[in-house]
């Protein structure tokens, strides 16, 4: 009997009793709240920062919904919040400021972190007042995170913080990274690794801007110089931070965020071929319709996991992969079909989004780890090596 | 699943595995009531839903079966025990058709007919309707597709047609088994792949150490994944259709099945071509199992439209809900279909 090769075992979401109301509510939310004045905006949306928006949003309670509501949570199931998320994203919303500490660092914080900590924190993160940044990256740490040589030296009270964090989106808003630090002198590799919460205003922290390609500024380099931090600012246990990040990384990946960065380009360019369009762009739109109800099948079938127990860590690098080819392939794909005479400088939203999109496409399969990283923990769960 | 069903699903790889000839494996298939999956337990058949029905149609593909086991399982749900008593639940449908109705009679020919030659009912779109014709009638062509499955066209002459309520076009119907058997070709090529990289020495190891090959394989595996995750979706969409019918059409599942067809459709590229690539010469022989797997890919990614037949009709329907709702329209469906699953 062989009936195990199936990589993606797939699991029906059941919506929440009140997805439809839940829906409309939301809507209605976000049409009363976003700002339309620029397309680019409602592209990549979760790397667009909006402090109107993310207060509202936080008072509305759609931020930590999960969140036990002894901190402020909403205490609400992940089907609920997974049904929130995927509208904001649709809608091209701009959740950039609290995403990170929505996503990961409030969840890791309840999972790993102390009393103190979750009091000091979650009530923030969930009013949309506390923002996060992720420190994993470093110059040179990149795919092989291992690598981190930040370090942390135990001093009376507390500990003493030395190194640089690299591409750090968010950090020029946020006032909390959960950084992956080197807690062990001489360790090597996976061990004697640990997570710390650093409040950015620490002194001897310093937050560089790196300008990307487009000219937006959403990363930074982040240098920390003799910054001292006490004890409860380590996260979990000492010297687990390797799995810690895992478990971290996980909840960075199985989200719709995934595979949704280029919708609004999608829904433009078929409001721009109207109702009735010629074939060879009903083709177009017709195979990215169909990638997109399937990739959202997968998204919400990795959540059916996470919302019963499982760890969806394959599934979420399966969807993750699949997804960021997607939102590449939706740029190249509308490019490659607008009409002649579309001026890719124009006015349009179409090419306002286009052109914003085409150029920071290549950096969806980068983010939260590459396509070939990715592939690797693929061909791991084959169980090829 | 009940234990009941997890019993198919076992009887069912007994027989698919057990390598009988088509028209042997087809009357064994029948005996054990496959076809009844659907059917309410009081009816004769397994209550089955139509989650199961993937698996089971999707266990064929694992194992390279090219019965039309889909359109009996489906003919079977909609026709009820009347399909077993009637036809021996040998239900088929035809690809396509030429000829004329005319006061209710047929006279024309059915083409592309899975096992024609030994079905009962096949079931066929002409002039815009469904309708069901008894086989005793037709004169058989056989034919076969490449894959050497049998592929028969039927000729009729003023053979009484009965009309046949379907909630979408007979089309769509026919692609759903398609995605399921492509679900599971896909994953059974991929296993002899994996099987293969992990055996085969070259540089003095496995070619799966290698990370050009493993690279390969994952995007291999995620084409797979994604034709089961769509197929399963497309069949409760199915599903709810005909739990919504009761006579009348409320839940047309065309918009997710022309999807989850799309993407299996394109998913074969990747499938087939990795698992060749991956296998060498071994792969492009005869005796090797793996032309089993992609000559079977190859002909359902064809069968019942093609990428551009899927890809056009999509569009088009994506096209008329227009930017502003195609999102309130995806997630309306997914609900009300994930409801009725519930
Ligand atoms: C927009 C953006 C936002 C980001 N935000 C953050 C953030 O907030 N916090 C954070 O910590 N990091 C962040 N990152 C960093 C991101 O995680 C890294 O860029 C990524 O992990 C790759 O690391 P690298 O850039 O050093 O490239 P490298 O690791 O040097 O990789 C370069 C190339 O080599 C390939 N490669 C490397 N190792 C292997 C291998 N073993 N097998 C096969 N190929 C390999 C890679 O796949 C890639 O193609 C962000 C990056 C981007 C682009």
């Amino acid at each position: 009997m062989h009936m195990t090769v199936q990589t993606f075992s797939v699991e029906t979401l059941t919506p929440p009793p009140d997805a439809t109301a839940l829906r409309n509510q939301v809507r209605a939310f976000i049409t009363a709240n976003i700002k339309r004045d620029d397309p680019r905006r409602l592209v990549n949306s979760w790397a667009v920062p909006d402090h109107d928006f993310t207060r509202a949003l936080g008072e509305a309670g759609y931020i930590g919904m999960v969140l036990p509501t002894e901190y402020g949570g909403g205490g609400r199931s992940q089907t609920e919040r997974y049904v929130v998320l995927e509208e904001l994203l649709a809608a091209g919303a701009p959740v950039g400021l609290h995403w990170i500490a929505d996503r990961q660092t409030g969840p890791l914080l309840l999972k790993y972190g102390t009393e103190t900590q979750r009091k000091r924190y979650l009530p923030g993160i969930v009013q949309g007042k506390i923002f996060a940044c992720i420190g994993l990256s470093e110059p040179g740490a990149g795919s092989d995170l291992s690598a981190v040589r930040m370090r942390a030296d135990k001093v009376p009270g507390g500990w003493r913080l030395n190194g640089q964090k690299l591409w750090t989106t968010n950090a020029h808003h946020a006032h909390l990274m959960l950084a992956l630090v080197r807690s062990e002198r001489g360790s090597e590799r996976h061990a004697g690794l640990s997570q710390y919460l650093i409040e950015l205003a620490t002194p001897g922290i310093t937050i560089r801007p790196i300008i990307d390609l487009a000219g937006g500024h959403d990363f930074n380099e982040v240098f920390f110089e003799d910054v001292f931090v006490d004890e409860d600012a380590l996260v979990g246990t000492e010297g687990q931070g390797w799995a810690q990040a895992t478990a971290e990384l996980t909840l960075e990946r199985a989200g719709p965020e995934r595979y949704i960065s280029s919708l609004g380009v999608l829904l433009e360019f078929i409001r721009m071929a109207g109702p009735a369009p010629d074939a060879a762009t009903a083709s177009v739109i017709g195979k990215l319709t169909a990638e997109l109800w399937t990739l959202r099948q997968m998204s919400m079938s990795v959540l059916a996991k996470l919302a019963s127990g499982e760890d969806p860590a394959l599934e979420a690098t399966i969807v993750k992969d699949l997804g960021n080819l997607y939102e590449q392939e939706v740029v190249r794909a509308i490019q490659a079909a607008t009409p002649s005479g579309f001026d890719l400088m124009g006015d349009s939203a179409c090419a306002k989004m286009l052109s914003l999109l085409v150029q920071v496409a290549p950096s969806f399969s980068l983010r939260g780890g590459t396509r070939e990283i990715l592939r690797g923990i693929v061909a791991k769960g084959l169980g090829l090596r | 699943m009940s234990t009941e069903r997890q019993m198919v699903l076992d009887t069912a790889e007994r027989i698919f595995a057990g390598g009988a000839t088509p028209e042997t494996m087809w009357q064994q298939v029948i005996e054990a009531g496959l076809p009844a999956l659907l059917l309410p337990e009081a009816d004769g058949g397994f209550g089955g839903d139509w989650g199961d029905a993937f698996s089971l149609i999707r266990l064929a593909g694992y194992h390279a079966v090219g019965l039309p086991l889909g359109e009996a399982i489906i003919g079977v749900a909609l026709f009820g025990s009347e399909a077993i008593s009637a036809f021996d639940s040998r239900v088929v449908f035809a690809e396509s058709a030429s000829g004329t109705l005319d006061g209710g009679n047929f006279t024309g020919i059915l083409h592309g007919v899975a096992s024609g030659r030994t079905a009962r009912l096949v079931l066929a779109s002409i002039a815009g309707q469904t309708v069901g014709l008894d086989i005793s009638g037709a004169i058989v062509t056989p034919g076969e597709t490449l894959a050497g499955d049998p592929c028969d066209s039927l000729e009729f002459r003023a053979a009484p047609a009965s009309l046949c309520p379907v909630p979408t076009s007979l089309f769509a119907l026919g692609a759903l088994p398609r995605i399921a058997q492509i679900a599971g070709a896909m994953d059974g090529a991929l296993a002899l792949a994996i099987g293969h990289a992990n055996e085969r020495q070259q540089f003095g190891k496995p070619i799966g150490k290698l990370q050009a090959v493993q690279q390969n394989l994952a995007v291999m595996a995620e084409a797979a994944a994604a034709v089961n995750c769509a197929g399963q979706a497309a069949f409760q969409a199915a599903g709810q259709a005909l739990v919504s019918t009761g006579g009348a059409v409320k839940f047309d599942p065309e918009f997710e099945i022309a999807a989850a067809k799309l993407r299996a459709n394109i998913a074969v590229d990747a499938g087939t071509a990795i698992a060749h690539q991956v296998h060498g010469g071994i792969g492009f022989t005869q005796d090797y199992a793996l032309h089993r797997f992609t000559r079977r890919l190859y002909v359902w990614r064809a069968e019942f439209g093609n990428e551009r037949f899927w890809a056009e009709r999509l569009g088009v329907l994506t096209a008329v809900q227009g930017g502003d709702k195609l999102w309130a329209y995806l997630t309306a469906r997914s609900d009300l279909v994930a409801m009725g699953a519930a």
